[in-house]
Parts: structure tokens; sequence; C-alpha cells
């Protein structure tokens, strides 16, 4: 049978640069993660299973079909880029409407399509905001609801919980494994693990265009979280935040910066509950939180020693 | 909660992939060149330029009474259609800038263009789309007022015959066309060069004034102001003239034909060379 990606010796490169090498890999399951750090060729990996490249050498397969200018298999993807700054002028109601037109539904239908993707992703209150008056949060949900309002079967989401408030990260999270119980094949990536592990325990672990492990991501965890942990918030009142979080344990550090605060912690889990009890309180307004990373790559560092 | 209530909550949960009918990839452009001009649109400079574009007919409209009244005692009928053509293409050249110079460049910059080549559009409808994005208002621009004062002309002037009226038709949808086509691959082209909006506007400002002064220079220096077609401003003004009242001869016209499609054939170059080295083309 089929697999739903198949990969064989791939590798990719761009000049001099070598962005992917030799990857080789299949895989069936319904959410499949894409870990790295930054640099890791994991956006150069979604470029060829999404078509927009093709592989310098081996063989991408998606449904058992290379997507190269597939235009049958783009017609059934949904994709969420990481970019963030597309066409800020638009409303939110007409840039999903817009990207829906370009799959060949006719105005009406799009928008109404647009309409019920916005719903899902609850932002029809702001279906007629411009674009570039939405928080970065929204702005990914808007992304989100591109991707998923014309029903694709396939879903490729690159770093989607970037940037956002813990409210919509749980609205997304929720979302996406809903699509997978419904039978689409999602592939996200991220170069944080908890925000992964949050949708699936199925990754590949990439590094320097390598693929280091394929499978259940309970080792690398443990690795992880013998690393301090490094979350940024950015929140209106960080002074009273950061009194409240001085109190627990496992916040080892708190840095104060303007109009966010940085948070070390060791016990990466418990802090996340902990903030989205305290978002979804009255007390405070966090409007977006992001890893920042360090420990993933010194767990990098561990792996290929 | 009723049996139709509940019918609807369930079938809203029910995933299921879209079957009806889809518009045809080819005419997939369409979409890409509605959401250009829209966003030209939000643009007051571009709805004032747009509108203005018609003003200067009144003042030819006049010129047209007065003249034929007139010119059985001037003895002679004034060359209009050359100063009307050069006014128009002021406001096409314009225009060209504001809507061409974020075309490429600001979608390779945004990512939009991966946004775009992961929906089911081929390269070539995306640029046609892109194109028609600025070549439609240059047409609106210098087709549209060209036709409404060939109209008039036929209405008010006593000489004016259905063939003349015909020939005017004909010359100025070729001169359009031609002048969209070079404006519309030169704009985009430029904007293909650069990821900066500004920088492209900048770009097309050098681009009309250096060939102008380049296609000056080469009539000066050869001695022959055949080459002065050579800027595309120039070449569509002899080829609209040439065409609509044979006021210059066919040589100029030739020539200017043949420097508008040169321009928009390296418009075109520009921009193919440019999107074969970006990452995000492929």
């Amino acid at each position: 049978m089929t697999a739903f990606l198949q990969l064989e010796s791939v590798s990719k490169w761009y000049g001099q640069v070598i962005a992917l090498n030799g990857i080789d890999c299949r895989s069936d399951v319904t959410i499949l993660g894409l870990l790295g750090p930054n640099g890791a060729g994991k956006s150069s990996l979604l470029k060829l299973l999404v078509g927009l490249a093709r592989p310098s050498r081996g063989r991408v397969r998606v449904f058992g079909q290379e997507p190269w200018r597939n235009r049958r298999l783009l017609a059934d993807l949904g994709y969420c880029p990481e970019h963030h700054r597309l066409y800020e002028g638009l409303t939110a109601l007409q840039f999903v409407t817009l990207l829906l037109q370009l799959n060949g539904y006719r105005a009406t239908q799009a928008r109404q399509l647009a309409e019920a993707a916005l719903e899902r992703v609850e932002l029809v209150g702001k279906r007629q905001a411009p674009l570039a008056t939405l928080s970065h949060g929204m702005r990914q949900r808007v992304k989100l609801a591109q991707a998923v309002a014309h029903q694709p079967r396939w879903l490729v989401l690159d770093e989607p919980l970037t940037g956002m408030d813990p409210l919509g990260r749980s609205l997304t999270i929720e979302l996406v494994r809903q699509l997978a119980d419904q039978g689409v094949r999602v592939i996200v990536s991220s170069h944080v693990l908890h925000e992964l592990e949050a949708l699936t325990s199925d990754i590949l672990l990439l590094h320097r265009g390598q693929l280091l492990a394929q499978g259940p991501v309970a080792q690398i965890r443990e690795l992880i979280d013998e690393h301090p942990h490094r979350i940024l918030l950015k929140c209106r009142q960080t002074r009273r935040l950061g009194q409240r979080l001085a109190g627990y344990q496992y916040v080892r550090r708190l840095e104060f910066d303007s109009g966010s605060l940085v948070v070390e912690t060791d016990r990466p889990d418990e802090f996340y509950t902990l903030i989205g009890e305290l978002a979804a309180g009255d007390d405070f307004v966090i409007e977006a939180m992001m890893s920042l990373d360090d420990n993933l790559e010194a767990v990098f560092r561990y792996l290929v020693k | 909660m009723n049996d139709g209530e509940q019918t609807a909550r369930v079938q809203q949960l029910v995933y299921r992939p879209y079957q009806g009918p889809l518009e045809s990839l080819g005419g997939r452009f369409r979409v890409v060149a509605a959401h250009q001009l829209r966003l030209s649109l939000k643009d007051r400079w571009f709805r004032r330029l747009l509108l203005g574009s018609f003003f200067p007919l009144g003042v030819f409209a006049v010129i047209v009474v007065v003249q034929s009244r007139i010119s059985q005692a001037l003895g002679r009928v004034l060359d209009l259609w050359q100063p009307f053509w050069g006014i128009q293409l002021f406001f096409a050249l314009a225009l060209t800038y504001l809507c061409g110079r974020a075309s490429i460049g600001e979608d390779l910059r945004t990512g939009a263009a991966t946004v775009y080549f992961t929906r089911p559009l081929t390269r070539a409808g995306y640029l046609w789309g892109k194109w028609l994005g600025v070549a439609l208002p240059v047409m609106v621009v210098t087709l549209g007022p060209a036709l409404l004062l060939a109209t008039f002309r036929l209405l008010v002037e006593p000489a004016a015959t259905a063939a003349l009226f015909l020939r005017w038709l004909a010359a100025a949808a070729l001169a359009s066309l031609l002048v969209a086509a070079t404006m519309g691959w030169v704009m985009l082209g430029l904007s293909a060069l650069t990821r900066r909006a500004r920088a492209a506007g900048f770009l097309w400002i050098g681009v009309v004034v250096g060939g102008s002064a380049l296609a000056g220079g080469l009539a000066e220096t050869l001695d022959d102001s055949l080459w002065r077609a050579l800027s595309f401003t120039e070449g569509s003004a002899h080829l609209f003239s040439f065409l609509a009242e044979g006021r210059v001869g066919w040589a100029e016209g030739a020539m200017g034909a043949v420097g508008m499609v040169a321009w928009a054939l390296l418009g075109w170059m520009v921009l193919r060379l440019r999107l074969a080295a970006a990452r995000d083309w492929e």
C-alpha cells in the first residue's frame, strides 16, 4: 500500500549550500512533526513536499505522487506558511476568499467557505479587519483559516504556533487534532518540541540538513528536559506577571524587557499549564508566547556528538 | 433543539472534500489580475489619476468644436492626435508606476509567492494575471479617452467620415495594446529586480527618462530622428500618429512599433531571468 509520505535519498542544494542531505523516510502517520532548530532544513523539506521546489537528487512522493508542480495534488493541499506579512491591506475575509478563488472556487462560494473557515478559527468578528491591524497570533489563525477553508486532504503547517497567545494555541491544536480525526493528513514543522508534542508523538528530527531520528518523541524529550527552557511572554503587565511567576520553584530566572518577559524554567510542561490558567483568568492579558529555542540547539549539539 | 437543527449540526461536523464545479485552471489568471486591481484601487492616487485621465478629453472636445467652426477659415485641420496621445501617455506612465512597482518583488519579499504557488495556479497564469493588473489601467487611460474623442470628432467634425473613424479606432486599439504590453512587462521586470516597491518605482522613472535620453542621444549622434522612436514614449507617439493620421512616415511608425516590442521583450527577459534565480520561484 502506498504510504502518505515517501522520501528516497532526497538532497537539495542551492549553489554551494546543502539544505538537505540524503534523506530517506517513509511515514503513514496522521500527524507528522518536523522538528529541528533554525537552519536544520525544515523549510527546504516543506518546499519539496508542497511542490515549490524540486529535489536536486532523490525522489519525493506524497500519496504516491510527485508534488513538483502537481496541480491535482496541490488542489488537495492546505498550506500554512511561516511568513506573516501577507497582503496587509486586505481584510481577513478578502485574504481567505482570494486564496479560495485561486483554488477555482467562484466568488460567492469562496466567500461562504472563507466565512466558515474564519468562524472555525474564532475570528469571525475580525473578518472585516485589515490584516495589518491584527496581532501576530490572529494572523496565524487567518493563515490557518486559509489553509483549511477548502477542506484539503492534507495539510502542511510551517511553525503554526509561533507567536500565538495561549488561547490561540489551544484552539489551533484542537482544530488540527479534529482535522486529523476526520482523516486529514498533517505535516507540522516547529523548532519547539513542546509545541509538536501537543500535536503528535511521531516526529522527524532534522539537523543541518540530515535526518537524525524518526519516530516517538519520548527519548528526545528526556534530553530536552535536562536543559533549561527559555520562554518569551508579551504582556501588558510584565512587572506584576513577573512577581506572580517568581513564586514558583520551577521558574529559575526572569528577565524584563520593554513589554516582554523572558522566563527560564526547567519544567516547561508545568509552566505552560500555569500560563494557560493565568491567561484564562482576568488578571493578565498575555498577547504572545514563544520558545527561545536555546535548549533545543543544545540537545542537537549533544545528539550529533 | 428540533430535528432540522440536529441534522445541520451533524453535517457541519462532517469533513467532506468539495466535489463541485471549479473554474478552469487556465482562467485563474483573472483572479490574480482582479486582486492586483483591487489593491491598486485602494490607492487614492491611482483613483485620482484614473479619473484625471479623462479631463484632457474636455479640453480637446472644445478644440474640436472650435476647429470644426473655423476650419474652413483656417484652411487646414490641426494635428490633434499626437498631443492628445502624449498627454494620455503621461497618465499611463504614472499608473504603471502605481500599479506595478510592488507587483512581483513584494510577493517575493513577503512570501506571498509561495502561497500562490501552493495553490493550483500555473506560473504563466500568475505572470499573465500580474501583467493584466498593470495593462488594464493603462489601456483604460489610453484607449478609453481615445475612443470617446474619436466618437466626438465623428459627430462634430464635418470632415470626419466613417472610414476615418474606423482608422482612429484601429490606431487607438493597436497603440494601446502595444503601450500596455510594453509598460506592463518592463514594469514587472523592474519589480522583480528588487524586493522594495520604492526602488522599483525609481528604476521605472530611470528607464523612462534614461530611455528617452538614450534615444535622443542616438538621434543626435547619428543625425537621424528615426532613433528617437527607440524611447517607448516617443515610439508610441510616432506609431499612433502614423496609424491615426499619417502625419509621420511609415518608417518612423514601424520603428516605434519595433522599439516598443523590443522593450516589452527586454522586460519579459529580465523578469524570467530574475525569477529563475529566485529560490521561491523554481
